[in-house]
């Protein structure tokens, strides 16, 4: 596999292991909308390093997309609005970049693959065209040379018969092939970071497991940061190092895998796992959150978890819980009672 | 994909028979008698009655002479004869035809230039002022009767200010210019609202978010990604809309006093010559089906996804 590496564009400034590439800090991304503001992310921070992969994991309507796309700076303005303490990429705040300098980051050094690959690749042109187009626009390469590139990198993804299916259009591939071709897409300029925006939710459980483990192949070769954004617990658990448990915008947890899935600490993490089926243990019952998701434009005041939570207290209503760690757990709460529930 | 195109074209056939079978018994239904209509206020005598009836096989069932009028224009192309004006149909036709279709192609071009250019421009700036702008005027020349609009450009342009002739092709190209803003006023205000809706709802679509996330410049995602599937359905509507003006503009050649199809066929129709009724009437569904044929092939090369159904 190593000399396959070749493939990807070959840039001398790769990072380090371990060194910090993503920096945001308070992120709030709210838009103006008929029905009222909808506050979509709400002061969360995060950070990734290089051959790290963090996990944002949290229900539709929990935020993760829109972090993902401010990150990117594709969130629609209007009647979307950013701001941020800072977004920096490698300690450069992409948010005083110029539109084209920022445009040269987007999918070059950031890059990002989406829930539906078949929505999401544009039905009229060939996938070696929509793989190539990155080489022809950042690179200037030829027609000729981009269809070149595109065959290698559809090869380079394990597609098979590159050669024969570069002219081919998306609705002529399966789900899973279709979402290596936007895979393909993403690391043709072989970016240091890589959002994974849901890429496995519309796809069958055995399809599932080989993007999986294609994107964590990929990103051990060239020591990508690779963000997963999922609603499914069961997606992340063996590939992520880091995770960060997302509701109503605001970020509940965060902490190593490895203890998130050992002991959660807040109660909405709990929740979660009861209500996700295990394979030992089988007479024990599932138990589901009660109540709904909130609305983003009539988010509940203080935690905006105490609604459906079975611990809150007149606390929880006032008062917005923040990010802090507690004694006996290695990662953050957000929660004014995370220590007498831990007990 | 030649599957495809073998399919469109043997569907061409039977649609071209039943038209032709509606045509021309709607033309025998008409009243009026072609052999007495050569002879005008005189009584034919009775001889001459008898060749001609012979000739042009007006002494046959109706069955039999739609045989002889299919059988002359699969092999000869032959439209019939005006018994009338003592004339070929299709000579008449020939006469007739270039000035309908320098007039459709005109017409076409500002619906194209115009029509879509307003409707990506009120896509693109939507609820601003140059949105509201074209859904105000677009609104006001759909509930225009294409009559109205033609007198009052015709009054205004033409008479009191002089700036185009008022009628009639002596003034070469420049002729064709009014007329032709008159012929497409309709289907331009169609196509800018059309576009606009096809495009507003193109920029929405998961692969824009991809176009942007490769870090294309904003007009390549309009202008390659967005455009080139939003205008799909707008080409299709042209398409149509081109076949149909190519059959002859009844309205604004009548206004324009323009020797095309569509004036020929309203003077026939005024003297009763079902030979050129009938015979334009089927010249017009020929072109139609063959440009429409034709823009089903473009369809297929713009949209990859239907080559494959």
């Amino acid at each position: 596999m190593a000399d396959k590496v070749t493939v990807l564009d070959i840039r001398t400034e790769r990072p380090e292991v371990g060194e910090t590439l993503l920096e945001v800090e308070n992120l709030s991304v709210v838009f103006d909308t008929d029905a009222g503001v909808v506050k979509a992310v709400s002061d969360a921070s995060l950070t990734l390093a290089a051959g790290e992969t963090l996990a944002i994991i949290g229900e539709s309507g929990s935020g993760k997309s829109v972090t993902a796309q401010a990150i990117m700076g594709i969130v629609p303005t209007p009647p979307g609005k950013v701001t941020a303490t800072s977004i920096s990429y490698r300690g450069q705040n992409l948010e005083h970049l110029s539109e084209s300098d920022r445009r040269r980051v987007r999918g070059q050094e950031i890059s990002m693959i989406f829930q539906d690959p078949l929505t999401s690749l544009n039905p009229v042109y060939s996938v070696g065209f929509q793989i190539g187009e990155m080489f022809r626009v950042h690179r200037g390469l030829s027609r000729k040379e981009a269809k070149e590139r595109a065959i290698e990198l559809m090869e380079f993804v394990r597609i098979p018969e590159a050669r024969r299916r570069v002219g081919d259009f998306p609705h002529q591939f399966s789900g899973g092939m279709r979402q290596r071709v936007m895979i393909a897409m993403a690391l043709a300029l072989n970016p240091t970071i890589l959002i994974a925006d849901e890429p496995t939710t519309a796809l069958d459980v055995t399809v599932q497991a080989q993007i999986m483990e294609l994107l964590a192949d990929l990103q051990k070769q060239n020591n990508m940061g690779l963000i997963l954004i999922t609603h499914d617990l069961g997606v992340v658990a063996s590939v992520s190092d880091r995770i960060q448990l997302m509701y109503a915008g605001r970020i509940m947890e965060k902490g190593k895998a490895d203890d998130f899935y050992a002991s959660p600490a807040h109660p909405y993490a709990h929740g979660l796992m009861n209500s996700v089926p295990r394979l030992i243990g089988v007479d024990e019952r599932l138990v589901p959150i009660t109540g709904a998701p909130p609305s983003l434009v009539n988010v509940p005041s203080g935690c905006p978890f105490h609604p459906r939570c079975p611990h809150a207290v007149d606390r929880c209503r006032d008062e917005v819980a923040h990010l802090r760690r507690i004694e006996g757990f290695p990662g953050e709460v957000a929660c004014h009672r995370a220590e007498e529930i831990r007990d | 994909m030649f599957r495809y195109i073998l399919r469109r074209i043997l569907l061409i056939i039977p649609t071209f028979i039943g038209a032709s079978i509606i045509i021309f018994f709607a033309g025998f239904l008409l009243p009026g008698d072609p052999v007495s209509a050569f002879g005008g206020e005189r009584e034919l005598p009775e001889n001459l009655r008898r060749t001609l009836e012979e000739r042009y096989h007006f002494d046959e069932p109706v069955w039999k002479q739609y045989g002889f009028y299919m059988q002359g224009l699969v092999t000869d192309f032959d439209l019939g004869e005006s018994v009338l004006r003592r004339r070929s149909v299709n000579s008449i036709f020939a006469d007739a035809f270039p000035n309908t279709a320098r007039l459709a192609i005109l017409a076409v071009a500002i619906e194209i230039l115009i029509g879509i250019v307003a409707g990506i421009l009120a896509a693109l700036r939507k609820d601003k002022f140059i949105d509201q702008l074209v859904l105000v005027t677009t609104t006001l020349v759909v509930s225009i009767p294409v009559f109205v609009l033609g007198f009052t450009a015709q009054t205004m342009l033409g008479v009191q200010l002089d700036w185009f002739p008022v009628a009639g092709l002596n003034e070469g190209a420049y002729s064709y210019i009014l007329p032709a803003f008159v012929l497409a006023a309709l289907s331009l205000a169609y196509i800018a609202r059309l576009t606009r809706t096809s495009l507003v709802e193109t920029l929405r679509a998961d692969y824009i978010k991809t176009a942007q996330a490769k870090g294309l410049r904003s007009t390549r995602v309009v202008g390659r990604h967005g455009l080139r599937n939003a205008l799909i359905p707008v080409v299709t509507f042209i398409g149509i809309d081109f076949a149909f003006l190519m059959g002859g503009a009844i309205v604004t050649e009548t206004v324009f006093s323009i020797p095309g199809v569509g004036f020929q066929l309203v003077r026939a129709i005024g003297q009763r010559d079902n030979a050129i009724v009938v015979g334009f009437t089927l010249a017009a569904v020929i072109i139609f089906l063959v440009i429409s044929l034709l823009i089903d092939l473009l369809y297929a090369a713009l949209d990859p996804r239907i080559r494959y159904e």
